[in-house]
């Protein structure tokens, strides 16, 4: 510890440009790394959730993103028409996010309402921390409506209270009960943006049955329609309901099947993933060539200081240890840096009231950034191990008796 | 008496292409003794030297230093003789500049973990009051004379009590009266501790003060 | 060359450095006008470099600060040999300036052809060229000898 401590005061940061520099190479070597795991694991668990809606006789829906939308001129009569038509030949899964709501909180965060009927939530049943899952067979307009509320929620409304609030889609006055509340970070990928996540923090988790949508709005018909799955169905029937669709609303959508689904996939989150791991390897190795000259310029500035000491006594051994702890420290700056922006971006969703970003965790992080700090300190590792070997080698290859003269 | 050194060397090549500059070459250094090696420049002078303090491990042939073999001992161990067991007296150039002089004598006392040995503490004011460099301690390197220099180099070297004191034209840039001092003060080490002295010289008048003068030739 | 202090390799590592710099920040500005919405996942993760593209770009530039640090700290010797033989020490710095000038000028020269190619403004690297111009002031009061 004494001799290590010497070497970065006496001779290391002697010249503090070289460790400066050598700290920014790094710090850009981790922030890139951590950006690009980040981005994989973030993706890799979006697809995770598809993947429960991606099944045989399945067919996810999506708007032709070629077709002329035109929604101003959609009638909230056609969108029940079509509601009803749903309702009459086809077993469908409906999700619709994003309907913000001011509602007395602790943290004064917006909060929004997510709507979510049976065969939704049957497929893909959030974990509770507290309370009892969601039942969809109340009567509308006569019963209390049990929702799931979010984390962040939990201690104003706890399980068993009830919410007044004028429903954001019906804009009827409605009594909410809560009926349990979410795990912490439970969240929902974007279907067809994987990496992209809304966090049910600070959401109510309304469930709707028929006649609910029957009542809502042109909001939650249309948003609905967005991510619709249709379940145990036949192509030929999701083409029937497009015509419907065309004919009453003048949408266009795809309906594509389990296969269909796959191959998007395949072409898409594949070839995008590839790219990042091609783009990130790219700029890692050049980060890992300069972070390497520094090093090489280091070991032939401080040659001299580097031989003296191993001719009175200092073994090779113990200069390797001392190059991979002061590669350590290096390093764990470095990590030290990462988390703390990494956190303060987290804390700032919560500054800026951003409920649907708004998450919970460890320091701060959520699992999903504590995994890609665990891949950058293996990168770390592979990069060290490259730096300090390639030092060494140099510093074998000088002979003790010349590196003291230099 | 047996030797403190016993070294065969059959053939140390010089580079890639195996240009070798020593070979068949036998060496027994008593305790106590004072050797001069001498040659002409580029017959292998310091190669001889590194291979005695153990710089250089690269050769064909047998070492006994101390009645143990040198081949076979880790890096480590080869690295803790180095340190408590030889001195090297190099050129005055053989200093970290960026270490005040009292720094750098004391560089071997870390590596032995005596840096706050009182013991170590008295050696090391008793050695620089020796060889007179009190008044420089504090400084560094580059702001010293070449005089004051190599004494500290010759300071450093003898700071661990070191059996073999090995050195490498040790007064090439120094002037008569600095040079008197520093054989001198060799001397004194060998008289007063029995430590063996090698010097690699090029001055047959610093080379005749040895007992014993072993002159390099280039093979025919 | 003759009185330069710099020899063939440190010109070739100065302008790789230099070239090194200007490619990556006109990289950086091209991807993003780069239209990936095709590609969300793609789109993010770019997103999550070039919106920080102005200080990755100067962070970069330290590299050449390191490059300066170091061949003057090799060059010590020579700055008194030269001195020593009648050169002057502020004729040393002045060509050290003007050489290190004239590796960034033809440095930033050659950048410009990526600029063309790229369909980007050919001012996009002049703030890093002035940044450069402030590390070799900054250096050349740094040319010491030994």
């Amino acid at each position: 510890m004494r001799i290590l401590h010497f070497f970065i005061t006496r001779i290391f940061l002697k010249r503090w440009i070289l460790v400066l520099g050598m700290i920014l190479l790094l710090f850009l070597a981790n922030y890139l790394s951590f950006s690009a795991t980040r981005s994989i694991i973030s993706t890799a668990q979006g697809y995770q959730e598809i993947e429960t809606f991606n099944r045989e006789g399945n067919y996810i829906a999506n708007l032709n993103p070629e077709s002329e939308a035109d929604f101003d001129r959609i009638d909230i009569k056609e969108t029940r028409k079509l509601y009803e038509y749903l309702n009459n030949n086809h077993t469908y899964a409906l999700q619709a996010d994003g309907f913000t709501t001011s509602l007395e909180n602790e943290h004064d965060m917006e909060v929004s309402f997510n709507y979510i009927n049976e065969e939704a939530y049957q497929l893909n049943q959030f974990k509770l921390a507290q309370g009892d899952q969601l039942n969809f067979d109340y009567q509308f307009k006569q019963d209390d409506i049990p929702v799931l509320i979010g984390g962040g929620l939990a201690s104003t409304y706890p399980v068993g209270s009830k919410i007044e609030i004028t429903d954001p889609v019906t804009q009827q006055a409605v009594d909410l009960r809560v009926q349990g509340v979410l795990e912490k970070n439970t969240h929902r990928s974007n279907f067809y943006a994987p990496n992209s996540k809304n966090y049910y923090n600070f959401s109510v988790i309304v469930p709707v049955n028929e006649p609910f949508i029957q009542s809502a709005g042109l909001d939650l018909h249309l948003n609905g329609l967005m991510d619709i799955v249709l379940l145990d169905s036949t192509k030929e029937e999701a083409t029937k309901l497009n015509e419907q669709i065309q004919n009453n609303l003048g949408l266009d959508f795809n309906f594509f099947s389990q296969q269909e689904n796959f191959n998007y996939f395949e072409d898409y989150y594949v070839s995008s993933l590839k790219m990042i791991s091609a783009i990130t390897l790219v700029l890692l190795v050049v980060i890992v060539c300069l972070a390497t000259w520094n090093t090489l310029i280091s070991v032939r500035l401080m040659i001299k200081d580097f031989t003296v000491n191993l001719l009175v006594g200092l073994s090779y051994s113990k200069l390797r240890t001392i190059f991979y702890s002061y590669f350590a420290i290096l390093f764990s700056i470095n990590l030290v840096i990462l988390f703390a922006i990494t956190a303060f971006n987290r804390y700032g969703f919560w500054m800026r009231k951003d409920s649907i970003f708004a998450t919970y965790g460890v320091f701060g992080l959520i699992s999903m950034d504590w995994i890609a700090f665990l891949g950058v300190l293996l990168i770390d590792v592979i990069i060290g191990v490259m730096i300090v070997e390639l030092a060494l080698k140099k510093i074998k290859g000088i002979p003790i008796s010349v590196g003291v003269l230099q | 008496m047996s030797s403190i050194i016993k070294l065969e060397i059959q053939k140390k090549a010089f580079d890639k292409k195996g240009f070798s500059i020593l070979h068949d070459f036998e060496l027994e250094v008593q305790p106590g003794e004072k050797l001069s090696i001498i040659g002409e420049s580029g017959v292998g002078k310091t190669s001889l030297l590194n291979i005695i303090g153990l710089l250089d491990t690269r050769y064909q042939g047998s070492y006994e230093l101390f009645d143990s073999s040198v081949q076979g001992l880790s890096r480590d161990t080869l690295a803790k003789w180095r340190n408590q067991k030889i001195g090297f007296v190099l050129q005055e150039s053989a200093l970290i500049d960026s270490l005040t002089i009292e720094d750098n004598i004391k560089l071997p006392l870390m590596y032995a973990n005596l840096e706050r040995d009182p013991r170590a503490q008295e050696h090391f004011k008793r050695i620089v009051s020796k060889i007179g460099i009190e008044s420089i301690l504090k400084k560094k390197p580059l702001e010293c004379s070449g005089g004051q220099r190599s004494r500290a180099v010759f300071a450093r070297a003898v700071i661990m009590n070191p059996q073999i004191i090995l050195s490498d034209e040790p007064t090439a840039s120094l002037d008569p009266e600095n040079k008197e001092r520093i054989i001198d003060l060799l001397f004194e080490m060998n008289r007063e501790f029995n430590t063996t002295v090698i010097t690699v010289t090029h001055d047959l008048d610093v080379a005749n003060r040895h007992e014993r003068i072993i002159k390099l030739k280039r093979s025919e | 060359m003759k009185y330069s202090l710099f020899r063939f390799n440190d010109v070739f590592e100065a302008s790789a450095i230099y070239l090194f710099c200007f490619v990556s920040n006109l990289i950086l500005m091209y991807v993003q006008t780069v239209d990936l919405e095709g590609s969300f996942i793609l789109m993010s993760f770019i997103e999550s470099i070039v919106d920080y593209q102005l200080i990755i770009s100067i962070l970069l530039t330290f590299i050449m600060m390191i490059f300066h640090y170091q061949f003057l700290n090799r060059r010590k010797t020579e700055i008194s040999c030269r001195i020593l033989v009648g050169d002057t020490k502020q004729k040393v710095i002045r060509r050290y300036m003007l050489n290190s000038l004239a590796i960034l000028g033809f440095s930033f020269l050659l950048s410009l052809s990526l600029n063309f190619y790229l369909d980007l403004n050919v001012t996009s690297n002049l703030y890093l060229v002035l940044l450069f111009i402030v590390y070799i002031l900054i250096s050349a009061g740094q040319v010491k000898r030994e």
